[in-house]
Protein backbone atom coordinates (compact mmCIF):
# COMPACT_ATOMS: atom_id res chain seq x y z
CA UNK A 1 0.00 0.00 0.00
CA UNK A 2 1.17 3.45 -0.74
CA UNK A 3 1.04 5.98 1.27
CA UNK A 4 0.81 9.87 -0.46
CA UNK A 5 1.54 12.15 2.23
CA UNK A 6 1.18 16.12 1.21
CA UNK A 7 5.10 16.71 2.96
CA UNK A 8 6.78 19.95 1.86
CA UNK A 9 9.38 20.32 -1.04
CA UNK A 10 11.61 22.78 -0.55
CA UNK A 11 12.74 24.73 -3.18
CA UNK A 12 14.84 28.12 -3.35
CA UNK A 13 14.24 30.84 -3.34
CA UNK A 14 10.07 29.61 -2.31
CA UNK A 15 8.68 26.87 -0.67
CA UNK A 16 6.10 24.84 -2.30
CA UNK A 17 3.89 22.08 -1.33
CA UNK A 18 3.26 18.94 -3.39
CA UNK A 19 2.66 15.14 -2.88
CA UNK A 20 5.89 12.92 -1.69
CA UNK A 21 5.56 9.46 -1.89
CA UNK A 22 5.98 7.98 1.36
CA UNK A 23 6.43 3.90 0.56
CA UNK A 24 4.53 1.19 2.46
CA UNK A 25 7.33 0.56 5.28
CA UNK A 26 8.16 -3.17 6.58
CA UNK A 27 7.72 -1.05 9.63
CA UNK A 28 4.04 -0.16 8.65
CA UNK A 29 1.96 -1.65 11.57
CA UNK A 30 4.67 -0.39 14.47
CA UNK A 31 4.60 3.30 12.65
CA UNK A 32 0.54 3.16 13.27
CA UNK A 33 0.59 1.89 16.46
CA UNK A 34 2.88 4.76 17.35
CA UNK A 35 1.32 7.11 15.27
CA UNK A 36 -2.12 7.07 17.28
CA UNK A 37 0.19 7.66 20.66
CA UNK A 38 1.36 10.83 19.00
CA UNK A 39 -0.01 14.61 18.50
CA UNK A 40 -1.35 14.47 14.56
CA UNK A 41 -0.71 17.30 12.44
CA UNK A 42 -1.53 18.01 9.16
CA UNK A 43 1.39 18.61 6.69
CA UNK A 44 0.01 21.92 6.09
CA UNK A 45 0.59 23.08 9.74
CA UNK A 46 3.92 21.62 9.94
CA UNK A 47 5.83 25.48 9.53
CA UNK A 48 9.14 24.22 11.45
CA UNK A 49 11.40 26.77 12.46
CA UNK A 50 13.68 25.57 9.26
CA UNK A 51 10.87 26.42 6.94
CA UNK A 52 10.60 29.76 8.65
CA UNK A 53 14.69 30.33 8.41
CA UNK A 54 14.57 29.56 5.14
CA UNK A 55 11.29 32.09 3.96
CA UNK A 56 13.18 34.46 5.62
CA UNK A 57 16.82 34.35 4.19
CA UNK A 58 14.59 34.36 0.80
CA UNK A 59 12.68 37.14 1.38
CA UNK A 60 15.72 39.19 2.76
CA UNK A 61 18.19 38.48 0.06
CA UNK A 62 18.67 40.62 -2.67
CA UNK A 63 17.43 39.17 -6.16
CA UNK A 64 21.01 38.18 -7.74
CA UNK A 65 21.77 36.33 -4.38
CA UNK A 66 18.49 34.45 -3.83
CA UNK A 67 19.66 32.02 -6.08
CA UNK A 68 22.50 30.52 -4.01
CA UNK A 69 22.49 27.07 -4.33
CA UNK A 70 21.74 25.98 -0.51
CA UNK A 71 19.32 24.02 -1.06
CA UNK A 72 20.08 22.65 -4.85
CA UNK A 73 17.63 20.22 -4.97
CA UNK A 74 14.13 19.18 -3.14
CA UNK A 75 14.11 17.89 -0.10
CA UNK A 76 11.08 15.80 1.85
CA UNK A 77 10.97 16.77 5.75
CA UNK A 78 11.62 19.50 7.89
CA UNK A 79 10.70 18.72 11.17
CA UNK A 80 13.29 18.32 13.73
CA UNK A 81 11.02 16.67 16.69
CA UNK A 82 10.43 12.96 17.17
CA UNK A 83 7.64 12.19 14.53
CA UNK A 84 6.30 9.23 12.24
CA UNK A 85 4.25 10.03 8.91
CA UNK A 86 1.09 7.86 8.79
CA UNK A 87 -1.73 7.48 6.52
CA UNK A 88 -0.91 11.12 5.53
CA UNK A 89 -0.61 12.40 8.42
CA UNK A 90 1.91 13.35 11.06
CA UNK A 91 2.49 12.91 14.38
CA UNK A 92 4.77 14.26 16.66
CA UNK A 93 5.98 11.91 19.26
CA UNK A 94 6.90 12.02 22.93
CA UNK A 95 10.81 11.83 23.56
CA UNK A 96 9.66 8.43 25.29
CA UNK A 97 8.02 7.01 22.54
CA UNK A 98 10.01 7.99 19.79
CA UNK A 99 12.15 5.77 22.14
CA UNK A 100 10.38 3.16 22.23
CA UNK A 101 9.84 2.92 19.02
CA UNK A 102 13.37 3.09 18.00
CA UNK A 103 14.04 0.39 21.08
CA UNK A 104 11.43 -1.99 19.03
CA UNK A 105 13.35 -1.29 16.40
CA UNK A 106 16.63 -1.87 18.04
CA UNK A 107 15.45 -5.24 19.93
CA UNK A 108 13.85 -6.57 16.33
CA UNK A 109 17.16 -6.08 14.26
CA UNK A 110 19.97 -7.45 16.86
CA UNK A 111 18.37 -10.53 16.15
CA UNK A 112 18.65 -10.34 12.00
CA UNK A 113 22.27 -9.05 12.56
CA UNK A 114 23.55 -11.76 14.88
CA UNK A 115 21.85 -14.25 12.56
CA UNK A 116 23.53 -12.66 8.82
CA UNK A 117 24.78 -15.60 6.61
CA UNK A 118 28.28 -15.05 5.51
CA UNK A 119 29.71 -15.21 1.50
CA UNK A 120 33.13 -16.21 2.17
CA UNK A 121 36.60 -15.80 -0.07
CA UNK A 122 37.26 -19.79 -0.04
CA UNK A 123 33.50 -20.62 -1.71
CA UNK A 124 34.04 -17.14 -4.16
CA UNK A 125 37.63 -18.79 -4.87
CA UNK A 126 35.95 -22.04 -5.73
CA UNK A 127 33.78 -20.86 -8.10
CA UNK A 128 36.30 -18.66 -10.11
CA UNK A 129 38.68 -22.24 -10.33
CA UNK A 130 35.27 -24.09 -11.39
CA UNK A 131 34.37 -20.95 -14.08
CA UNK A 132 38.29 -21.03 -14.95
CA UNK A 133 37.76 -24.93 -16.06
CA UNK A 134 34.58 -24.41 -17.96
CA UNK A 135 36.28 -21.64 -19.64
CA UNK B 1 15.39 3.53 -40.70
CA UNK B 2 12.87 4.04 -37.42
CA UNK B 3 12.69 6.02 -34.63
CA UNK B 4 12.85 4.90 -31.23
CA UNK B 5 10.02 6.39 -30.00
CA UNK B 6 7.97 4.63 -32.79
CA UNK B 7 9.48 0.95 -33.39
CA UNK B 8 11.20 0.06 -30.49
CA UNK B 9 9.51 -1.81 -27.73
CA UNK B 10 10.35 -0.39 -24.53
CA UNK B 11 7.72 -2.00 -22.02
CA UNK B 12 10.45 -3.54 -19.94
CA UNK B 13 11.55 0.37 -18.92
CA UNK B 14 10.20 1.26 -15.58
CA UNK B 15 8.06 4.41 -15.76
CA UNK B 16 7.17 3.98 -12.42
CA UNK B 17 8.20 7.78 -10.73
CA UNK B 18 12.05 8.03 -11.27
CA UNK B 19 14.15 8.04 -14.29
CA UNK B 20 18.11 8.27 -13.70
CA UNK B 21 19.92 9.04 -16.64
CA UNK B 22 23.92 9.58 -17.49
CA UNK B 23 24.93 11.66 -20.11
CA UNK B 24 28.71 11.14 -20.27
CA UNK B 25 29.32 13.73 -22.58
CA UNK B 26 32.86 13.18 -22.96
CA UNK B 27 35.66 10.77 -22.53
CA UNK B 28 38.24 13.10 -22.26
CA UNK B 29 39.81 13.53 -19.45
CA UNK B 30 42.74 15.65 -17.62
CA UNK B 31 43.12 12.92 -14.75
CA UNK B 32 44.46 9.36 -14.78
CA UNK B 33 43.23 7.73 -11.62
CA UNK B 34 44.16 4.15 -11.87
CA UNK B 35 41.13 3.11 -10.11
CA UNK B 36 39.01 4.51 -13.21
CA UNK B 37 36.03 2.21 -14.70
CA UNK B 38 36.53 4.55 -17.56
CA UNK B 39 38.67 4.21 -20.30
CA UNK B 40 39.47 7.34 -21.86
CA UNK B 41 39.60 7.90 -25.09
CA UNK B 42 39.37 11.67 -26.74
CA UNK B 43 35.54 11.22 -27.60
CA UNK B 44 32.80 13.81 -27.48
CA UNK B 45 29.42 13.85 -27.85
CA UNK B 46 28.12 15.38 -30.82
CA UNK B 47 25.04 17.58 -30.24
CA UNK B 48 22.99 15.66 -32.34
CA UNK B 49 23.49 12.59 -30.13
CA UNK B 50 22.54 15.02 -27.19
CA UNK B 51 19.52 16.00 -29.21
CA UNK B 52 18.18 12.36 -29.15
CA UNK B 53 19.24 11.56 -25.77
CA UNK B 54 17.33 14.46 -24.49
CA UNK B 55 14.32 13.51 -26.62
CA UNK B 56 14.91 9.43 -24.82
CA UNK B 57 14.75 11.30 -21.24
CA UNK B 58 11.54 13.63 -22.20
CA UNK B 59 9.74 10.69 -23.53
CA UNK B 60 9.96 8.46 -21.14
CA UNK B 61 9.59 10.64 -18.15
CA UNK B 62 6.55 11.90 -19.16
CA UNK B 63 3.96 14.74 -17.56
CA UNK B 64 4.36 13.85 -14.20
CA UNK B 65 7.29 11.38 -13.48
CA UNK B 66 10.72 12.91 -12.23
CA UNK B 67 14.48 12.30 -13.76
CA UNK B 68 17.68 12.84 -12.40
CA UNK B 69 19.79 13.81 -15.50
CA UNK B 70 23.80 14.14 -14.68
CA UNK B 71 27.07 15.04 -16.59
CA UNK B 72 29.61 13.19 -16.42
CA UNK B 73 32.52 11.76 -18.23
CA UNK B 74 35.66 11.70 -18.54
CA UNK B 75 35.58 15.14 -17.09
CA UNK B 76 32.26 16.62 -18.23
CA UNK B 77 33.88 20.22 -16.92
CA UNK B 78 36.54 20.16 -19.99
CA UNK B 79 33.53 20.24 -22.13
CA UNK B 80 31.72 23.14 -20.33
CA UNK B 81 30.07 25.15 -23.65
CA UNK B 82 28.42 21.54 -24.69
CA UNK B 83 27.35 21.37 -21.28
CA UNK B 84 25.66 24.22 -21.12
CA UNK B 85 24.15 23.71 -24.63
CA UNK B 86 22.59 19.91 -23.15
CA UNK B 87 21.61 22.15 -20.17
CA UNK B 88 19.78 24.97 -22.14
CA UNK B 89 18.43 21.89 -24.34
CA UNK B 90 16.79 19.95 -21.62
CA UNK B 91 15.41 23.22 -19.58
CA UNK B 92 14.04 24.89 -23.03
CA UNK B 93 12.23 21.63 -23.63
CA UNK B 94 8.39 22.54 -22.98
CA UNK B 95 8.02 19.55 -20.85
CA UNK B 96 10.60 20.64 -18.62
CA UNK B 97 10.04 21.30 -14.99
CA UNK B 98 12.59 22.29 -11.95
CA UNK B 99 10.19 20.35 -9.72
CA UNK B 100 10.58 16.98 -12.03
CA UNK B 101 13.95 17.27 -13.16
CA UNK B 102 17.14 17.58 -11.43
CA UNK B 103 20.51 18.50 -13.17
CA UNK B 104 23.92 17.28 -11.77
CA UNK B 105 27.77 17.28 -12.35
CA UNK B 106 30.46 15.33 -11.45
CA UNK B 107 33.69 16.28 -11.50
CA UNK B 108 37.07 15.61 -10.60
CA UNK B 109 37.73 18.71 -8.73
CA UNK B 110 40.33 19.93 -10.87
CA UNK B 111 38.24 22.54 -13.24
CA UNK B 112 36.18 25.13 -11.18
CA UNK B 113 35.60 29.30 -11.97
CA UNK B 114 33.24 32.03 -11.08
CA UNK B 115 31.68 31.46 -14.21
CA UNK B 116 31.19 28.16 -13.71
CA UNK B 117 29.63 28.94 -10.03
CA UNK B 118 27.31 31.01 -12.18
CA UNK B 119 26.44 29.07 -14.23
CA UNK B 120 25.67 26.23 -11.71
CA UNK B 121 23.69 28.42 -9.56
CA UNK B 122 21.51 30.26 -12.31
CA UNK B 123 20.78 27.12 -13.48
CA UNK B 124 20.37 24.70 -10.53
CA UNK B 125 22.76 22.21 -11.68
CA UNK B 126 24.13 20.41 -8.86
CA UNK B 127 27.87 19.83 -8.19
CA UNK B 128 29.58 16.89 -7.09
CA UNK B 129 33.26 16.35 -6.86
CA UNK B 130 35.36 13.60 -6.15
CA UNK B 131 38.11 14.13 -3.33
CA UNK B 132 39.90 10.54 -1.97
CA UNK B 133 41.20 12.75 0.71
CA UNK B 134 44.17 14.16 1.64
CA UNK B 135 47.55 14.92 -0.32
CA UNK B 136 48.82 11.24 0.16
CA UNK B 137 45.88 9.76 -0.01
CA UNK B 138 44.34 11.73 -2.65
CA UNK B 139 47.48 11.45 -5.07
CA UNK B 140 48.04 7.88 -4.63
CA UNK B 141 45.76 7.39 -7.46
CA UNK B 142 44.18 10.67 -8.26
CA UNK B 143 46.91 12.50 -10.24
CA UNK B 144 47.90 14.07 -14.11
CA UNK B 145 48.39 11.55 -16.84
CA UNK B 146 52.15 12.75 -16.38
CA UNK B 147 52.59 11.82 -12.50
CA UNK B 148 51.70 14.76 -11.09
CA UNK B 149 49.77 14.80 -7.96
CA UNK B 150 46.18 16.30 -8.01
CA UNK B 151 45.79 17.15 -4.58
CA UNK B 152 46.50 20.97 -4.47
CA UNK B 153 44.18 22.02 -6.62
CA UNK B 154 41.39 19.89 -5.85
CA UNK B 155 41.94 20.89 -1.89
CA UNK B 156 41.67 24.71 -3.40
CA UNK B 157 38.91 23.76 -5.42
CA UNK B 158 36.92 21.89 -3.08
CA UNK B 159 37.30 24.79 -0.71
CA UNK B 160 36.15 27.61 -3.09
CA UNK B 161 33.00 25.34 -4.07
CA UNK B 162 31.77 24.11 -0.66
CA UNK B 163 31.48 27.74 0.64
CA UNK B 164 29.46 28.43 -2.48
CA UNK B 165 27.48 25.24 -2.38
CA UNK B 166 28.06 24.04 1.30
CA UNK B 167 25.93 20.62 0.61
CA UNK B 168 27.95 19.59 -2.76
CA UNK B 169 28.45 15.80 -2.58
CA UNK B 170 32.25 14.84 -1.81
CA UNK B 171 32.92 11.22 -3.03
CA UNK B 172 36.00 9.51 -1.53
CA UNK B 173 36.91 6.17 -2.95
CA UNK B 174 39.23 4.25 -0.74
CA UNK B 175 41.36 0.85 -2.15
CA UNK B 176 42.95 -1.81 -0.03
CA UNK B 177 45.93 -0.09 0.86
CA UNK B 178 44.37 2.99 2.00
CA UNK B 179 40.79 1.98 3.84
CA UNK B 180 43.17 2.46 7.19
CA UNK B 181 42.76 6.00 6.99
CA UNK B 182 39.04 6.62 6.15
CA UNK B 183 38.34 8.32 10.03
CA UNK B 184 41.02 10.60 8.42
CA UNK B 185 39.57 11.24 5.36
CA UNK B 186 36.36 11.84 6.95
CA UNK B 187 37.96 14.45 8.74
CA UNK B 188 39.81 16.03 6.44
CA UNK B 189 37.02 16.36 4.18
CA UNK B 190 34.41 17.39 7.27
CA UNK B 191 37.42 20.44 7.73
CA UNK B 192 37.12 21.75 4.21
CA UNK B 193 33.78 22.11 4.42
CA UNK B 194 32.03 19.01 3.55
CA UNK B 195 28.82 17.79 5.19
CA UNK B 196 27.85 15.22 2.57
CA UNK B 197 29.95 12.50 2.23
CA UNK B 198 30.07 9.56 0.18
CA UNK B 199 32.75 6.94 0.87
CA UNK B 200 32.91 4.52 -2.03
CA UNK B 201 34.62 1.19 -2.31
CA UNK B 202 37.08 0.86 -5.25
CA UNK B 203 34.97 -2.35 -6.59
CA UNK B 204 37.41 -3.98 -9.09
CA UNK B 205 40.69 -3.87 -6.53
CA UNK B 206 41.73 -7.11 -4.83
CA UNK B 207 40.26 -7.09 -1.54
CA UNK B 208 41.60 -9.60 0.58
CA UNK B 209 40.06 -11.36 3.55
CA UNK B 210 42.55 -9.97 5.98
CA UNK B 211 41.10 -6.87 4.63
CA UNK B 212 37.68 -7.21 4.71
CA UNK B 213 38.36 -8.52 8.68
CA UNK B 214 39.07 -5.34 9.56
CA UNK B 215 36.15 -3.31 7.64
CA UNK B 216 34.32 -3.55 10.85
CA UNK B 217 37.20 -1.60 13.18
CA UNK B 218 37.52 1.16 10.50
CA UNK B 219 33.96 1.33 10.02
CA UNK B 220 33.15 1.86 13.29
CA UNK B 221 35.67 4.72 13.62
CA UNK B 222 33.94 6.26 11.18
CA UNK B 223 30.76 6.16 13.01
CA UNK B 224 32.49 7.64 16.59
CA UNK B 225 33.11 10.31 14.34
CA UNK B 226 29.73 10.41 12.94
CA UNK B 227 28.53 10.74 16.71
CA UNK B 228 30.84 12.91 17.58
CA UNK B 229 29.95 15.31 15.10
CA UNK B 230 26.21 15.27 16.15
CA UNK B 231 26.87 15.74 19.73
CA UNK B 232 28.96 18.99 18.86
CA UNK B 233 26.41 20.65 16.99
CA UNK B 234 27.61 20.21 13.89
CA UNK B 235 26.20 17.35 11.79
CA UNK B 236 27.41 15.35 8.85
CA UNK B 237 25.87 12.97 6.32
CA UNK B 238 28.31 10.18 5.62
CA UNK B 239 26.80 7.91 3.04
CA UNK B 240 28.26 4.86 4.45
CA UNK B 241 26.17 5.25 7.70
CA UNK B 242 23.14 7.46 7.42
CA UNK B 243 22.06 5.30 4.40
CA UNK B 244 22.22 1.96 6.81
CA UNK B 245 20.68 4.28 9.47
CA UNK B 246 17.39 4.62 7.27
CA UNK B 247 17.29 0.84 5.95
CA UNK B 248 17.08 -0.21 9.19
CA UNK B 249 14.78 2.14 10.57
CA UNK B 250 12.33 1.90 7.68
CA UNK B 251 12.98 -2.51 7.28
CA UNK B 252 14.78 -2.25 4.08
CA UNK B 253 15.26 -0.34 0.65
CA UNK B 254 12.65 1.13 -0.86
CA UNK B 255 12.08 -0.16 -4.45
CA UNK B 256 13.50 3.47 -6.10
CA UNK B 257 16.58 3.18 -3.65
CA UNK B 258 17.34 -0.31 -5.66
CA UNK B 259 19.33 -0.66 -8.58
CA UNK B 260 16.91 -0.23 -11.83
CA UNK B 261 19.82 -0.75 -14.29
CA UNK B 262 18.82 -1.11 -17.78
CA UNK B 263 15.18 -0.71 -16.67
CA UNK B 264 14.72 2.67 -14.47
CA UNK B 265 18.69 3.43 -15.19
CA UNK B 266 20.26 4.19 -18.14
CA UNK B 267 24.05 5.99 -18.90
CA UNK B 268 24.92 7.39 -22.48
CA UNK B 269 28.38 7.37 -23.62
CA UNK B 270 29.47 10.07 -26.30
CA UNK B 271 29.07 7.66 -29.03
CA UNK B 272 25.66 7.84 -28.26
CA UNK B 273 25.90 4.10 -26.86
CA UNK B 274 23.38 3.04 -24.06
CA UNK B 275 24.23 1.19 -21.22
CA UNK B 276 22.47 0.15 -18.62
CA UNK B 277 24.55 2.36 -15.87
CA UNK B 278 27.59 4.17 -16.28
CA UNK B 279 29.78 2.40 -14.30
CA UNK B 280 29.69 -0.06 -17.20
CA UNK B 281 30.82 2.12 -20.30
CA UNK B 282 33.81 1.64 -20.31
CA UNK B 283 35.46 2.88 -23.69
CA UNK B 284 31.91 3.09 -25.12
CA UNK B 285 32.99 0.68 -27.84
CA UNK B 286 29.19 -1.21 -27.34
CA UNK B 287 30.42 -4.62 -25.90
CA UNK B 288 28.38 -6.86 -23.62
CA UNK B 289 26.88 -4.24 -21.45
CA UNK B 290 25.53 -2.17 -24.39
CA UNK B 291 21.65 -1.87 -24.76
CA UNK B 292 21.90 -0.34 -28.11
CA UNK B 293 22.53 3.39 -29.80
CA UNK B 294 20.21 6.39 -29.35
CA UNK B 295 21.72 6.91 -33.40
CA UNK B 296 19.96 3.87 -34.81
CA UNK B 297 16.48 3.26 -35.25
CA UNK B 298 16.48 0.47 -33.12
CA UNK B 299 18.13 2.58 -29.74
CA UNK B 300 17.30 0.00 -27.25
CA UNK B 301 17.69 -3.32 -29.36
CA UNK B 302 18.10 -5.67 -26.13
CA UNK B 303 15.86 -5.24 -22.66
CA UNK B 304 17.88 -5.75 -20.05
CA UNK B 305 15.75 -8.72 -18.88
CA UNK B 306 18.74 -10.79 -17.41
CA UNK B 307 19.71 -8.57 -14.82
CA UNK B 308 17.18 -9.75 -12.48
CA UNK B 309 18.43 -6.64 -9.03
CA UNK B 310 18.63 -9.40 -7.21
CA UNK B 311 21.50 -11.54 -5.87
CA UNK B 312 22.02 -15.05 -7.02
CA UNK B 313 24.28 -16.04 -4.29
CA UNK B 314 22.81 -19.09 -2.20
CA UNK B 315 23.71 -17.16 1.11
CA UNK B 316 22.13 -13.99 0.11
CA UNK B 317 18.75 -15.30 -0.64
CA UNK B 318 18.56 -16.88 2.66
CA UNK B 319 20.65 -13.65 5.22
CA UNK B 320 18.28 -12.00 7.29
CA UNK B 321 19.88 -9.01 6.21
CA UNK B 322 19.30 -9.62 2.25
CA UNK B 323 16.97 -6.09 2.85
CA UNK B 324 19.42 -3.89 4.15
CA UNK B 325 22.36 -4.80 1.86
CA UNK B 326 22.97 -3.46 -1.62
CA UNK B 327 23.63 -6.87 -2.89
CA UNK B 328 21.26 -5.64 -5.82
CA UNK B 329 23.78 -3.18 -7.34
CA UNK B 330 24.44 -5.28 -10.55
CA UNK B 331 27.15 -2.57 -11.56
CA UNK B 332 29.32 -3.27 -8.28
CA UNK B 333 28.94 -6.90 -8.77
CA UNK B 334 29.90 -6.94 -12.18
CA UNK B 335 33.14 -5.18 -11.51
CA UNK B 336 33.99 -7.24 -8.56
CA UNK B 337 32.94 -10.83 -9.88
CA UNK B 338 32.32 -10.55 -13.47
CA UNK B 339 28.26 -11.49 -12.52
CA UNK B 340 25.52 -8.77 -12.44
CA UNK B 341 23.86 -11.38 -9.89
CA UNK B 342 27.11 -12.92 -7.88
CA UNK B 343 27.69 -10.37 -4.86
CA UNK B 344 31.73 -10.44 -4.06
CA UNK B 345 33.07 -11.80 -0.61
CA UNK B 346 34.61 -8.42 0.08
CA UNK B 347 31.25 -6.57 -0.40
CA UNK B 348 29.30 -8.90 1.48
CA UNK B 349 31.60 -8.11 4.40
CA UNK B 350 31.58 -4.74 3.64
CA UNK B 351 27.64 -4.26 3.42
CA UNK B 352 27.52 -6.17 7.10
CA UNK B 353 29.99 -3.77 8.71
CA UNK B 354 28.83 -0.61 7.27
CA UNK B 355 24.73 -1.64 8.61
CA UNK B 356 26.52 -3.33 12.15
CA UNK B 357 27.81 0.66 12.58
CA UNK B 358 24.95 1.97 11.34
CA UNK B 359 23.01 -0.29 13.80
CA UNK B 360 25.48 0.93 16.68
CA UNK B 361 24.84 4.29 15.67
CA UNK B 362 21.12 4.20 16.39
CA UNK B 363 21.80 2.08 19.67
CA UNK B 364 23.85 4.92 20.87
CA UNK B 365 21.65 7.73 19.49
CA UNK B 366 18.32 6.15 20.85
CA UNK B 367 20.18 5.75 24.52
CA UNK B 368 21.07 9.56 24.46
CA UNK B 369 17.44 10.68 23.15
CA UNK B 370 19.02 11.96 20.52
CA UNK B 371 16.12 11.73 17.41
CA UNK B 372 16.98 9.83 14.14
CA UNK B 373 13.11 10.16 12.79
CA UNK B 374 14.30 12.16 9.92
CA UNK B 375 15.99 8.69 8.55
CA UNK B 376 12.54 6.98 8.90
CA UNK B 377 10.13 9.51 7.20
CA UNK B 378 12.19 12.09 5.46
CA UNK B 379 15.95 12.44 4.66
CA UNK B 380 18.67 11.63 6.30
CA UNK B 381 20.28 15.00 5.25
CA UNK B 382 17.91 16.57 7.31
CA UNK B 383 19.95 17.47 10.14
CA UNK B 384 22.74 18.38 7.64
CA UNK B 385 20.34 20.89 5.74
CA UNK B 386 19.39 22.43 9.49
CA UNK B 387 22.63 23.04 10.21
CA UNK B 388 23.52 24.71 6.98
CA UNK B 389 20.80 27.33 6.93
CA UNK B 390 21.21 27.82 10.82
CA UNK B 391 25.07 29.17 9.21
CA UNK B 392 23.90 30.92 6.34
CA UNK B 393 21.72 33.20 8.87
CA UNK B 394 23.75 33.71 11.12
CA UNK B 395 26.32 35.00 8.22
CA UNK B 396 23.95 37.30 6.50
CA UNK B 397 23.00 38.75 10.32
Amino acid sequence: MAIESMAYYVEKPRIIAGPYPILDFVKGTMIKEFALKGQKITTLSAVTAEREMLADINAKAPAEESAITLLPRHFPGGIKSPHVHYNGDIYLLKKEDWKAFSGKIIEDFRTKLASAKNINYDQLMRLSDVMQEII
Amino acid sequence: MGSIMTDTPLDFIDRSEHLKITLAITLKCNLACDYCYIQKNGSTMALSTARKAVDFIFKFVGKSNKADINFFGGEPLLEFDLLKEITEMIQSDPSFDRDRFAISVVSNGTIFSSEIAEFLIKNNVALCISCDGPGAVQDRYRHFPDGRASSAIVEENLRKALAIFPLTPVNAVYSPDNFRSLPQVVDFLAGLGGRNIFLSPNISAAWTEKDAQMLPEIYEAIGKKYIDYYRDGRPRYISLLDGKIAVILRGGYRPLERCRMGKGEFAFGPSGSIYPCERLIGADEGGEHCLGNINDGAAIARACKDISGSAANVECQTCSLKDYCMNWCGCTNYHSTGSYNTVSAFMCASEKAAIGAAFNIIQHMSENGIDLSHHLSGSPLMNVISECMKEHMAQKV
